[in-house]
């Protein structure tokens, strides 16, 4: 990324928030976890700290050395060598990310939607838009996510509104009826939904701003739309949740407003806009971090070799993935949320440090 | 460059739209309004109402008469009679608009409801707001009716349970409810409709409401019971009563608004639940003088309060006493309110609800048509 492009602050908020509620969207049920849901609502409200916990190295790590990207800091600290390790590393964790949506995408069109339609076709189209997107810059991205995020707010909300006459109390137990620990179990099923803190210290310099606050903005508004969707999802499914493979999108279907009536064809419009952005974010990250290893000359190239790389894994893996519940994958994920989020900014600081009492000892 | 890159891709887009590639659709498409399910020798016997777009002139409200036709498939599953009828007819079934799943009472006396209604249940085109009936004969009879006042016979069946929940003489039940039912948090009582008469003078009347043990048919219960039913769970909107009175006078009223709470209070290894119920009426019919019926009030209240108590408690010996058949939820009330005596005895309380002790408190006020109760 250019070092004169940057965001407002409330810009990363709606590109966080966008980013993290295209998963919960899709997300199927942690099953068995915390009383039909109930305990879902305050796994939501525990997310918030857990993820500030987790933003810990990264913080410090901006603090350290006024609010540098990591990347670029690695390239400071360990050279070419060293800097491109890691920016091979982003760029394979984004383009993850990106595939990881893909398959989701294909997954949710194949059983929600109408398998009728070409899924080879609609995976290309979105992957090229994606990295046509990505190649548009950052600012842009940005500011569609402002719009994106606004929109599926206003989404969740009036949905949540509509469904409530077909809210039953009912369906609500205490969250503790399976114990805290399911609470507990539920938050950290949730947690690793939220890759967003892996590339939060690759941001941290395009942000005008503070952009600590705007993180800790984000898990609070983050966790108030995962409460409102839970409830949605609970007050109108109850335990049946558990049993459908889409909770919210099959709660929305319920939605039946006036002239509008089924309100899932607008819910999914939202999704995918709000999908696209985020596959686009990564796409931008996954560009910064090739163009960083082999320069800006090869910046088309490298967008056609990602988008490529991301139509191929996702294609080949869609008929696997379709047929394996996403818990699977959570430990891989739990993985890159170590790597990136706390191991990457506290080694940094560690040679950061070391470096630092090196170069005292030569003055000294 | 960017431009062009876009007109491509705006281009290719296009292409992928429905309207585009798929207009011969609307002609090999039925749009499906209703849907009745018989049992066959084997497996089931598929009724289809559909509505024939390109028969039909102009929106449905411009449509004179019936605008729909019924096709009938047989399968051993449902999506297998879907199939019988998109080779036997060429066309599919687009089941977005449709209103009603009829179930024959074969049908359910022989499968679980779930196993039945599983396809729809599966399939993400139908809505989850449509109505479950249960046909007293056959399913396929419902789909037949002739109707006068509705050119997609479907709807009035529709209207008939939405004017029957509101006046306190059918459950309504959705695809939705089932589906929740199905998880097992409660059990679900479906309305039962029944035909009568033949050709142009056939009509539908609810008949009471079918009952379900974890999806099985356990028995079908009368229109009292269905309204002590919808005041136990708190669905009750409005409902009539002919109240006699002493010294042989009667009253009529209608209950405009009642609402229940439950209590819960654990009896040591079982529970004793606490109805209470509130509901608020006006005197419909006068014939008393109005000085009279002023003072007589108090009598109409008991005898308003007795009436609903007797329903309440009927219903509740009929579903969950007599059949162990939880249609109000009470196990669900239980895990809200004593976590610590049903955790980790779920199944076992399906039947411990049986014995459980029930108790109806009613709180009756009736005005007089324009005076406010006393409060």
């Amino acid at each position: 990324m250019n070092k004169n492009t940057r965001i407002s602050v409330s810009q990363l908020v709606c590109l966080l928030l966008v980013s993290r509620m295209t998963s919960a969207f899709t997300a199927s049920p942690a099953s068995g976890i915390a009383a039909g849901g109930s305990g879902l609502l305050l796994s939501a409200l525990l997310q918030a700290p857990l993820l500030l916990l987790l933003f810990l190295p990264t913080w410090w790590f901006g603090r350290r050395t006024n609010r540098a990207g990591t990347l670029d800091y690695a390239y400071v600290l360990f050279g070419k060598k060293g800097g491109g390790v890691l920016a091979v590393l982003y760029g394979l964790l984004c383009l993850l990310v990106i595939t990881g949506d893909l398959l989701r995408f294909q997954t949710f069109v194949s059983v929600a939607l109408s398998p009728d339609m070409s899924r080879v076709a609609l995976a290309a189209l979105l992957t090229l838009c994606v990295f046509f997107a990505a190649s548009c810059g950052f600012q842009a991205i940005a500011r569609a996510a402002g719009v994106a995020a606004v929109v599926m707010t206003l989404l969740l909300v009036f949905v949540a509104l509509t469904l409530l006459p077909e809210m039953e109390a009912i369906h609500f137990l205490s969250p503790f009826y399976e114990g805290s620990e399911s609470v507990v179990r539920g938050a950290l099923m949730e947690l690793p939904r939220c890759l967003e803190v892996t590339v939060i210290g690759l941001l941290l310099p395009y942000v005008n701003g503070n952009a600590h606050k705007g993180y800790a903005v984000w898990t609070g508004a983050l966790s108030a739309l995962l409460i409102v969707m839970q409830a949605t999802v609970t007050g109108v499914l109850g335990d049946f949740a558990d049993e459908v493979r889409f909770p919210f999108y099959a709660a929305v279907t319920a939605a039946d407003v006036g002239f509008l009536q089924r309100m899932d064809i607008v819910a999914l419009a939202v999704w995918m806009v709000a999908l696209f952005v985020k596959m686009a974010f990564y796409g931008t990250l996954y560009m910064s971090a090739a163009q960083r290893l082999f320069g800006d000359k090869h910046k088309p190239l490298l967008g056609w070799a990602g988008g490529l790389a991301v139509l191929a894994v996702g294609l080949l893996l869609a008929g696997p993935v379709a047929k394996t519940q996403p818990e699977v994958a959570a430990p891989v994920f739990v993985l890159l949320a170590a790597v990136f989020a706390v191991a990457v900014p506290l080694i940094l600081i560690a040679a950061d440090v070391l470096q630092e009492k090196r170069r005292r000892r030569v003055q000294a | 460059m960017k431009i062009w890159v876009i007109l491509a891709l705006l281009a290719f887009g296009m292409a992928l739209v429905p309207s585009c590639k798929e207009k011969s659709q609307v002609s090999s498409r039925v749009i499906v309004t209703a849907m009745g399910i018989d049992a066959a020798e084997e497996g089931y016997q598929l009724s289809v109402q559909s509505v024939e777009p390109l028969l039909t002139s102009g929106s449905l409200t411009e449509q004179q008469e019936n605008a729909t036709t019924v096709y009938d498939a047989q399968g051993q599953s449902i999506a297998q009679a879907l199939n019988t009828f998109v080779s036997s007819t060429g066309r599919s079934a687009f089941i977005m608009h449709n209103r009603v799943v009829a179930v024959g009472m074969e049908v359910v006396e022989e499968r679980s409801l779930t196993e039945a209604l599983d396809y729809f249940i599966r399939n993400h085109e139908g809505r989850p707001l449509v109505d479950v009936v249960i046909v007293r004969g056959e399913a396929a009879q419902v789909l037949d009716l002739k109707s006068t006042a509705f050119t997609v016979p479907a709807e009035q069946i529709s209207m008939m349970l939405k004017e029957g929940k509101h006046r306190g003489i059918a459950v309504r039940t959705r695809l939705l409810d089932v589906e929740r039912a199905s998880s097992g948090m409660y059990d679900v009582a479906v309305p039962v409709i029944e035909m009568a008469g033949e050709g142009e003078a056939q009509s539908a009347s609810v008949a009471g409401t079918a009952l379900f043990r974890q999806g099985e048919y356990v028995g079908t219960v009368t229109e009292e019971a269905t309204r002590g039913l919808l005041f136990a769970r708190g669905d009750l909107e409005t409902c009539t009563y002919a109240l006699p009175l002493s010294e042989g006078d009667q009253v009529t009223v209608e209950v405009e608004s009642a609402s229940v709470s439950i209590e819960v209070e654990p009896r040591g290894e079982t529970a004793r639940f606490v109805l209470k119920i509130t509901a608020r009426g006006e005197v419909e019919d006068e014939t008393l003088a109005p000085q009279t019926l002023r003072d007589r009030l108090p009598e109409v209240n008991e005898a308003l309060t007795g009436r609903i108590e007797e329903e309440v408690l009927l219903a509740l010996r009929e579903t969950i006493q007599e059949r162990g058949c939880d249609v109000v939820g009470f196990r669900r009330r239980l895990m809200q309110s004593a976590p610590s005596l049903i955790q980790g005895k779920e199944e076992e309380w399906r039947d411990r609800l049986r014995t459980c002790e029930y108790v109806v408190q009613v709180d009756a006020q009736v005005d007089r048509f324009g005076e406010e109760a006393e409060q």
